[in-house]
C-alpha cells in the first residue's frame, strides 16, 4: 500500500523525500545521540587538560615541599645548634652549685654567689640567669677559675670581671658577674 | 563456474506451472532447478488468473521448496484475449507512440474497447519498406496484466518481464532454425489456452503471425488434425499464390498443449502436402529433451520450452530481436519506488548503524579518558596547598626563633678574660705590677698597677696593644707614688676582643 502510494509520486519527489528523511533520520541521531556524546567527550577532555594543568601546579608544589622541607630541617638544625649554648633547669642548677668546688679546686677561696637577675630574652626562646660571683685567690688561680667556667660544653658570659689586691699581698679578690642562658623548649 | 546471477523462468496455463532456474555457465545455460507441477482447475481459466491468491501460494510454496534465489524473473503471459500484430508505422515515430498504438490496437474486435490497454512494441526485420517501421506489437486488457503482477507481488515475486508465451517458444525452439537458413520458411504454430497462434519466419525475423480463436470441436480429436493442416495449407497458399513466391521447404513446428496418443498418426493427418521429415510436433506437457545452450546434470531430463525461451532472453541467449515486455509502466515505477525505499532504509540504516558505532567509540574513548583522569585525580592540590602553608608557618617560626636567638647571642659581648688574664700575665714585664682589673658592661677595661719606669709601663702596653685577644689598650695616666718616689702609678684602658 505504502509502495504503491510511494510510487504515485514522481521521482523528483520521491528522492526528495528519501533525501528528507535520511536527513530527518542523520540530524534526528546526531542531535539526540552522537551530540551529547561528543559534548560530553569534550568536556572529558578538556577536564583531562585542567588535571594536566593541575598535576603541573602539583609537581611545582611538590618541589617547593621539598625545599621547603630541607629549608625547615637546616633551621630546625640550626636552632638545634643554638639551643647547645644554652642550659637546662637541672644544667643550670647543677653549674651553680659546682661554682664552689671549682673555685676551690683552682685553690682559690669561694666567697659568695648570688643569683642577681632571671629574665626572659626571647618570646619561646630563653631565659638568663645573672650571678654575682666573688672569690679570692691568686692571679694563676683565679684564670684557671675563668678557664674551667669556659670549658662548660654550654656558653657562659662574663659579662663584668674585677680583680684587686688584697692588702699588697699576691692574693687578689675577684667579682664577676656571669650570664647563663637557659632553654625553655629544652624544659 | 556459474555465474552469481541466476535467472527464474515461470511459465503458467491453464493446466500447470513450469519453473525453470538457470544461470549461465561459459557459453551454457546451467539448469540448476527444472520443476513442473500441475494447477487445480479454476485457478488459471484461459490462461487468465482466477484466483490469486491460491496461485501465488503455490508460486511461494514452490519457491521455498526448492530454494530457489533468483535475481531476474521473467513470467509468460497466454492471457485470452491477447493481439500478437504486425504493423508498418511511417517513419518518423509518433512522440508518444504507446498512446498512439493503443488507439490502434482498439480497432481490433479482439479487444475490448472500453477497457484499458497494456500493450509494448518491437522493430522487427526485415524491413522492406525504407519510409516505415515494422513493428511486432502485443496488447492485451490491463485489468488480466495486472493480476499477473499482483499474484506474483503475492508471491514474493518482483517480474522483470512479462512476455507473451508464443514468443517464448519461438526462443528456444525456433531460433536454430531462424539463424541457420534465411531461405527456408519456417512456420511456428501454438495451440494454447484455445487460442491457435501462426508465426511465419523468414530472414530471421517474423514475417507473418495470427491468431484465430477455434472453435472445441476444431481443436479436438481429429478435428484439430483437419483445421491445422487447413491452417497451413492457408498460409502456404497464400505465399504461393498471392506473393507468387515459388514454393520452397517448409520447417513446421507445432507447439501443443495438450496429451497425444499417437503423435506418428496426428503428424500423418497434418502431413497431407509436407513432408514428416519438416513437420515436428512438441508437447509442451510433457517438455523437450534438449534446447540448443541448456545444459542439465539430470540425465534425460524434460526442459519446458516457454519457460526455457524466457531464460534466453533474460541470460542474453536469445536472438530473435523480440522484445517485448507487457510489465506495465506503473510497475516498473512501483519496482523503481520499492528499490529506492530498499535504498533509504539501507541508507539509514547504515548512518544509524555507523553513528551507533561512532558512539561505541566515543563511549570507549570517554571511558579512557576518565579511568585516565580518575587516576591522575588522586593527588589532591588543596591538601598540597595546606601542607605547604603549614611547612610556611613551621619555617617562619622556627625562622623567628633561630633569628631571635642569633640576635640574643650576638648582642650578649662575650670576652675571652682566661685568655686575656694569660695575655697579661704573660707579657707583663717583671718591673710591673697589676693591682686592679675592672670591666664595666662596655666591655671596657681599666687596668691599674705600680711599676719602676715609664719605659716598663710602655713596653706593657705595647705588649698588650699586641694581643689577639685584646683590640687596642692605652696609657690613661702615670704618676709618682705618694709614699715611694721611685714608684709609678700608672693607669691603662683597654679594649677586649670580643668572641663570637
Amino acid at each position: 500500500m505504502f509502495l504503491e502510494d510511494f510510487a504515485k509520486l514522481n521521482k523528483t519527489f520521491r528522492y526528495t523525500i528519501s533525501a528528507a528523511l535520511i536527513m530527518i533520520i542523520t540530524i534526528g541521531v546526531y542531535n539526540w545521540v552522537i551530540s551529547p556524546h561528543t559534548k560530553y567527550l569534550s568536556a572529558a577532555q578538556k577536564y583531562e587538560q585542567v588535571l594536566d594543568e593541575r598535576n603541573r601546579t602539583n609537581k611545582l608544589i611538590l618541589s617547593n615541599l621539598k625545599i621547603k622541607q630541607t629549608r625547615l630541617e637546616q633551621l630546625k638544625q640550626r636552632f638545634t645548634n643554638l639551643n647547645e649554648i644554652a642550659f637546662t633547669e637541672k644544667e643550670a642548677k647543677n653549674f651553680w652549685s659546682n661554682l664552689k668546688q671549682i673555685t676551690e679546686e683552682a685553690g682559690c677561696y669561694f666567697d659568695s654567689l648570688t643569683i642577681t637577675n632571671s629574665k626572659q630574652a626571647a618570646e619561646g626562646t630563653f631565659t638568663t640567669k645573672s650571678a654575682a660571683v666573688s672569690m679570692s685567690g691568686n692571679f694563676n688561680g683565679i684564670t684557671q677559675v675563668i678557664e674551667k667556667i669556659n670549658s662548660n660544653p654550654r656558653k657562659i658570659w662574663i659579662d663584668s670581671l674585677q680583680l684587686k689586691t688584697v692588702q699588697q699581698s699576691s692574693i687578689l679578690r675577684c667579682d664577676m658577674t656571669i650570664t647563663i642562658y637557659k632553654s625553655t623548649s629544652k624544659e | 563456474m556459474i555465474s552469481n546471477k541466476t535467472v527464474l523462468g515461470i511459465d503458467i496455463s491453464s493446466r500447470k506451472i513450469d519453473m525453470l532456474w538457470a544461470g549461465k555457465e561459459g557459453g551454457h545455460i546451467k539448469v540448476l532447478k527444472s520443476l513442473s507441477e500441475p494447477l487445480p482447475k479454476g485457478i488459471v481459466v484461459n490462461g487468465n488468473i482466477e484466483n490469486v491468491s491460491k496461485l501465488a501460494k503455490i508460486i511461494s510454496r514452490l519457491k521455498r521448496k526448492h530454494k530457489i534465489q533468483a535475481g531476474k524473473t521473467a513470467v509468460t503471459l497466454s492471457i485470452s484475449p491477447m493481439l500478437t500484430q504486425l504493423m508498418y508505422m511511417p517513419k518518423p515515430m509518433p512522440i508518444n507512440p504507446r498512446k498512439h498504438f493503443e488507439g490502434e490496437v482498439k480497432k481490433y474486435a479482439i479487444l475490448p474497447e472500453d477497457k484499458a490497454i497494456t500493450l509494448d512494441f518491437c522493430r522487427i526485420p526485415p524491413n522492406t519498406r525504407p519510409n516505415e517501421n515494422r513493428l511486432l506489437i502485443v496488447a492485451a486488457e490491463h485489468k488480466k496484466v495486472a493480476k499477473f503482477i499482483k499474484t506474483f507481488r503475492k508471491a514474493d515475486i518482483d517480474p522483470d518481464i512479462l512476455e507473451p508465451a508464443i514468443l517464448g517458444s519461438i526462443s528456444s525452439l525456433y531460433q536454430p532454425k531462424v539463424n541457420g537458413s534465411t531461405q527456408t520458411k519456417s512456420l511456428f504454430i501454438l495451440l494454447r489456452e484455445g487460442l491457435f497462434t501462426t508465426v511465419v519466419l523468414r530472414n530471421g525475423g517474423i514475417d507473418l503471425t495470427n491468431t484465430k480463436k477455434p472453435t472445441a470441436q476444431q481443436v479436438s480429436g481429429s478435428g484439430f488434425a483437419e483445421y491445422t493442416a487447413d491452417q497451413i495449407s492457408n498460409i502456404q497458399n497464400y505465399y504461393d499464390i498471392e506473393l507468387m513466391e515459388e514454393s520452397q521447404d517448409w520447417q513446421i513446428t507445432i507447439v501443443l498443449d495438450q496429451k497425444v496418443e499417437d503423435t506418428e498418426k496426428l503428424k500423418n493427418k497434418i502431413g497431407k502436402n509436407i513432408s514428416y521429415e519438416n513437420l515436428e510436433l512438441i508437447n509442451q506437457y510433457t517438455g523437450v529433451d534438449s534446447i540448443p545452450f541448456f545444459k542439465s546434470d539430470i540425465p534425460e531430463e524434460h526442459l519446458p520450452p516457454v519457460a526455457a525461451g524466457i531464460v534466453m532472453k533474460l541470460l542474453g541467449f536469445d536472438r530473435s530481436g523480440m522484445k517485448i515486455n507487457l510489465l506495465p509502466p506503473e510497475a516498473a515505477n512501483i519496482r523503481e519506488a520499492k528499490n529506492q525505499a530498499i535504498l533509504t532504509a539501507t541508507l539509514a540504516a547504515t548512518i544509524v548503524l555507523f553513528m551507533f558505532l561512532l558512539v561505541g567509540m566515543l563511549n570507549t574513548t570517554i571511558k579512557n579518558i576518565n579511568t585516565e583522569t580518575s587516576k591522575r585525580n588522586q593527588k589532591n592540590t588543596s591538601k598540597l596547598l595546606e601542607q605547604q602553608q603549614q611547612l610556611d608557618e613551621q619555617i617562619s617560626e622556627i625562622s623567628g626563633l633561630v633569628e631571635n636567638s642569633k640576635a640574643i647571642f650576638e648582642k650578649h659581648k662575650d670576652i675571652n678574660w682566661a685568655a686575656i688574664l694569660n695575655d697579661i700575665r704573660n707579657k707583663i714585664p717583671s718591673d710591673v705590677r697589676v693591682t686592679s682589673i675592672r670591666s664595666g658592661e662596655d666591655g671596657k677595661t681599666l687596668i691599674s698597677g705600680l711599676a719602676l719606669s715609664n719605659q716598663s709601663v710602655g713596653k706593657f702596653v705595647d705588649a698588650l696593644g699586641s694581643s689577639e685577644h685584646i683590640n687596642s689598650a692605652s696609657l690613661s695616666e702615670t704618676q709618682k707614688h705618694s709614699q715611694n718616689k721611685k714608684i709609678l702609678r700608672y693607669s691603662l684602658n683597654c679594649e677586649p676582643e670580643q668572641r663570637n
